[in-house]
């Protein structure tokens, strides 16, 4: 008994932490040019229906992921064009993103379920490979080229740079909305994705609200991990780690309300931001817009 | 939040026809017409008082609220749990309404204020984590919001669970403690006027008192605040009592004017546990009152329209009531296009 819970959670926290990883990584190298996106849960909620949506009337998952990827770029168009661009607040932005998320992708939900299916039909998930998904693989490669990115590249360095001191790179020739329009695309697009692998990567249903706060777990990663791409990925593993003890306790029958298994990633990321606050050291111009004087 | 010029009164009418615009964009993709929905939906209003009631039914909560955060977002303290402050706040307002045999105004001076701390408790685990220990207060208020609503649910099919019904809520509160209706035919109770109240009060506090001045200091910035001598961190503690206990009030509202128990679906959007209802509403609510707290009077009604709206859209005219927070989230990011907030 003890030892088939073992196996079940070192089986199932990759699984659970593949979303949280995915989102994580894109929010970082967004934060990391000053843009914290807000907007995360939102975009992360929409690329899940979207993909789920496209599933089902284009009849492959594939493109399923393709839509979610490409709801996550529209999302972050409207979002860069909010922060970036015009310089509004991003705390703002974000708030109204996921109200978005929330309305648009409900609304959509439940057209789709009432008119044309009556039910909520499975799409099935993308295939595995040795028994793992490939969102999984994805995550997982996506460690160590983020880090060579930032750390290994003459761009990388441009990103830290506007992230740092937009003036000064700015000053130096860097465009900075440049930069920052990039990176947040590359955020919200993973976010999109990240959306992908909950709905056809684990479960290959969508449900309301599915992401369940994961957008701002996985902007807890990226705080707790004090924005280093390799120790994201051990963050992302504490969630996937909860996740997967919360479905064993709902599993095995543990005589716990499920309410309050529901509740475990919360605490948890409280727990942990509480205790990675004192050497957090945020990228100095977060959330500061960067607007040429002229 | 910084102090801006004032918005006119109509930048939310446009934000309003925008949102409208784009919801009747989405609602035509999804196979329906949206003139008929909106008309049908609009001219129910005309039908009967009750309906016109709702507005300010829906209202009531959003303006006391939208009051509170306004307080917190000019400290530049983002206040994002309402939401789970709101049921603490009616949680301990039904234990009393449940478990207290008294009379009318006892009823109302203990339910408003243990609802009151209630909240303000809830509110205080993100403010201490920020002072203390600096703690991101945006993700630690909002993720306390499913806790309390997950929790709270876990007693309303567990202990407080009314054994008589199927449904996941308490039984009624003693009818003492009910809130009277004020407008014959609505469900418009005396709660309007502990609103009003409130708003009024947070005006004061704002715009009248050397708190206020300090709490605006604050929100310009913690350096120079602290640096003219000014103790932060007994400013933002303060200011998230007052935005989180009268969350709570609202809480104490909705139990007594509306519900008389406390059920899942308490605050509208209930059935996301903790992802959407009144406390999220009203983040919106405040920010489009941007730092004035009498005009939320105005947003929240706005809000109150809507939210009405989104019910009889769906009865009507067969449409989805979440269209209703798509087209609040378009007004939202209208506003924040339009014009700078912050």
């Amino acid at each position: 008994m003890v030892l088939d819970i073992l196996g079940y959670i070192f089986s199932t926290t990759l699984v659970y932490s593949t979303p949280i990883l995915i989102a994580a990584i894109g929010e970082l190298i967004g934060q990391r040019s000053g843009v914290l996106n807000l907007g995360i849960e939102g975009t992360m909620l929409m690329g899940s229906f979207m993909s789920y949506f496209a599933s089902i009337y284009l009849g492959n998952l594939y493109l399923g992921v393709l839509f979610g990827i490409i709801t996550g770029i529209v999302l972050g168009l409207v979002i860069g064009s909010s922060t970036i661009l015009l310089g509004r607040s991003q705390i703002v932005t974000g708030i109204g993103m996921n109200m978005l998320g929330i309305g648009l992708s409900s609304f959509l939900f439940v057209k789709t379920i009432t008119d044309v299916f009556g039910k909520v039909p499975p799409t099935g998930t993308i295939p595995t490979i040795l028994g793992i998904s490939p969102f999984t693989f994805l995550a997982l490669i996506l460690v160590p080229l983020v880090w060579f990115f930032l750390y290994r590249t003459t761009a990388g360095l441009k990103v830290r740079a506007v992230g740092e001191n937009p003036e000064a790179a700015d000053v130096a020739g860097i465009n900075v909305f440049k930069v920052r329009f990039s990176c947040l695309l590359f955020a919200t697009s993973l976010a999109g994705l990240a959306g992908s692998s909950l709905a056809i990567g684990t479960t290959g249903l969508f449900t309301h609200n599915m992401t369940a706060a994961r957008g701002f777990l996985a902007i807890s990663v990226v705080i707790l991990s004090n924005w280093s791409p390799i120790k994201s990925l051990f963050g992302a593993l504490l969630f996937g780690l909860v996740y997967s003890i919360q479905s064993v306790f709902q599993a095995y029958g543990v005589p716990v309300p499920w309410q309050v298994t529901l509740t475990f990633p919360y605490i948890v990321a409280i727990i942990a931001l509480l205790a990675a606050s004192r050497r957090a050291r945020a990228p100095a111009s977060l959330m500061v817009p960067f607007l040429r004087k002229g | 939040m910084k102090s801006v010029p004032y918005l006119s009164w109509t930048t939310p009418i446009i934000a309003m026809l925008v949102g409208f615009f784009i919801g009747a964009i989405v609602i035509a993709f999804s196979g329906l017409n949206p003139v008929v929905a909106y008309a049908s939906t609009f001219s129910q209003f005309f039908s009967s008082p009750f309906k016109i009631g709702e507005i300010i039914v829906f209202a009531v909560p959003l303006m006391i609220i939208g009051a509170g955060l306004v307080l917190s977002f000019e400290a530049n303290f983002w206040n994002i749990g309402a939401e789970g402050q709101l049921w603490v706040g009616g949680l301990l307002a039904t234990l009393i309404g449940l478990y207290l045999n008294t009379s009318a105004p006892v009823y109302f001076v203990t339910m408003v204020i243990v609802a009151f701390l209630g909240g303000a408790a809830w509110g205080l685990i993100p403010v201490m984590l920020k002072i203390k220990y600096g703690t991101n207060e945006i993700l630690t208020s909002m993720l306390m919001c499913p806790i309390a609503i997950l929790l709270i649910d876990a007693l309303l099919t567990g202990p407080l669970k009314d054994p008589v019904y199927f449904f996941n809520q308490t039984q009624l509160i003693a009818i003492e403690s009910w809130l009277p209706v004020i407008v014959p035919e609505t469900r418009i109770t005396a709660a309007l006027f502990l609103a009003l109240a409130c708003v009024i009060i947070v005006h004061l506090i704002l715009h009248r008192s050397s708190l206020g001045y300090q709490i605006r200091a604050v929100g310009h910035g913690i350096r120079a605040a602290r640096a003219s001598g000014m103790d932060v961190s007994r400013i933002l503690l303060l200011t998230m009592i007052i935005s989180s206990g009268l969350s709570g009030v609202a809480g104490y509202t909705l139990l007594t004017s509306i519900h008389h128990r406390l059920l899942r679906g308490f605050s509208p959007g209930g059935g996301f546990l903790g992802f959407w209802g009144y406390g999220y509403m009203a983040i919106a609510v405040a920010l489009l009152a941007k730092g004035r707290p009498l005009a939320t009077i105005g947003t929240a009604a706005i809000f109150g329209f809507l939210e009405a709206s989104s019910y009889l859209m769906e009865a009507a005219a067969g449409v989805s009531r979440y269209i209703m927070i798509f087209v609040e989230a378009v007004i939202l990011i209208t506003i924040v296009w339009l014009y700078k907030i912050r």
